[in-house]
């Protein structure tokens, strides 16, 4: 086993992506994790975060416009929930995939039905965000 | 075979700090093999000026560092400590982030400990009911520990989480002290792992001495 870096062949490596995505998480670790993979590995220079729900749906009325957010289920002041059904309250289009450690199914699909595009289970990889800045792209 | 935690610094979670657990856990040189007794030739005994590192370390020393580390990573996948999330987290270290995996290691280490001092504080309560702010606590800890590739406290976090779910309190306390058992392993083999990086970057960055 190698310790170092690994190149990896996603096509996203090379090309300076102007797309813009927003981390709505709460959890410190996820948030530098998330914001490295996309700003580092697929050059999104657009990548903002947000502690809770609330601070995401105040960037949107503030005209923030983003073409990913990757909402965490569970947060303080507003949870990923209230935030997603706010957002698209709001008229809000842009791609809102849900990102949860929630083991409980029932929960999963009451995020689905706030108006996610998608949910993921936690840790999102490296080749899941590719496949999402991919359906973007296309 | 069972050695005593390292003393003070390294883990200080709860009651951990104030009790000594036997853990089955091999120090550094019993992993690596590093610091054996073979004798470096005697020209290069004397010590590098930069680093007081011994000459004979410099440059065979990276390479054999660097080999501890595999051998160390190696141990903790078998082990099921670390999945290949800590992989992804690799990938993500380069030369304008040369320290990334030990800088969210280190965030990971300051809210896991944070949380399972809540979690105790917790079930320490008298009359403790509020299980489901101990499974918020447990959803953070199953989704930080994932990202960063923590296989096996994640699993004990899950078991724990069922356990709150089930308004156990005593499993919940069985999986309190597993649960710190686990992340005091993790921690200690991290520092490890990331001590030897160091060391390999410092051996890496000098250069062998020319003989005459």
């Amino acid at each position: 086993m190698v310790v170092g870096k690994v190149v990896s062949s996603t096509s996203h490596e090379s090309a300076e992506k102007r797309l813009s995505v927003l981390v709505v998480d709460d959890d410190p670790v996820i948030q530098k994790i998330h914001k490295m993979m996309l700003t580092n590995k697929f050059k999104i220079s657009d990548t903002q975060v947000a502690e809770n729900g609330k601070q995401a749906v105040d960037l949107h009325r503030c005209g923030a416009i983003f073409d990913l957010i990757l909402m965490d289920m569970e947060m303080p002041i507003m949870n990923g929930v209230q935030a997603t059904m706010e957002l698209r309250a709001m008229g809000v289009e842009s791609m809102i995939v849900g990102v949860t450690s929630h083991g409980l199914d029932a929960e999963k699909q009451t995020f689905i039905g706030a108006g996610l595009d998608d949910c993921f289970a936690k840790p999102l990889t490296i080749q899941t965000i590719s496949s999402l800045l991919q359906l973007i792209a296309d | 075979m069972t050695d005593m935690l390292p003393a003070a610094g390294s883990c200080r979670v709860g009651l951990m700090s104030q009790r000594r657990i036997n853990l089955p856990q091999q120090t550094a040189r019993e992993v690596t093999g590093y610091g054996d007794r073979r004798s470096p030739p005697p020209a290069l005994l004397c010590r590098g000026s930069k680093t007081g590192l011994p000459v004979w370390m410099l440059g065979l020393g990276a390479d054999r560092l660097r080999a501890d580390m595999n051998r160390l990573l190696a141990l903790l996948f078998h082990q099921g400590v670390l999945d290949e999330q800590f992989l992804q987290l690799q990938q993500l270290q380069d030369e304008s982030s040369p320290n990334f995996v030990s800088e969210v290691v280190n965030i990971y280490f300051h809210e896991s400990e944070k949380l399972l001092r809540n979690l105790r504080g917790l079930l320490m309560e008298r009359e403790f009911s509020d299980y489901k702010k101990m499974g918020i606590h447990l959803n953070q800890f199953v989704g930080s520990s994932s990202s960063i590739g923590a296989k096996r406290v994640r699993n004990v976090c899950v078991a724990f989480r069922a356990a709150s779910e089930q308004n156990n309190r005593a499993g919940c306390f069985r999986a309190l002290e597993l649960l710190e058992h686990e992340y005091c392993y993790l921690k200690n083999k991290l520092h490890e792992l990331f001590q030897i990086e160091q060391q390999r970057v410092l051996a890496a960055g000098i250069r062998y001495p020319m003989q005459n």
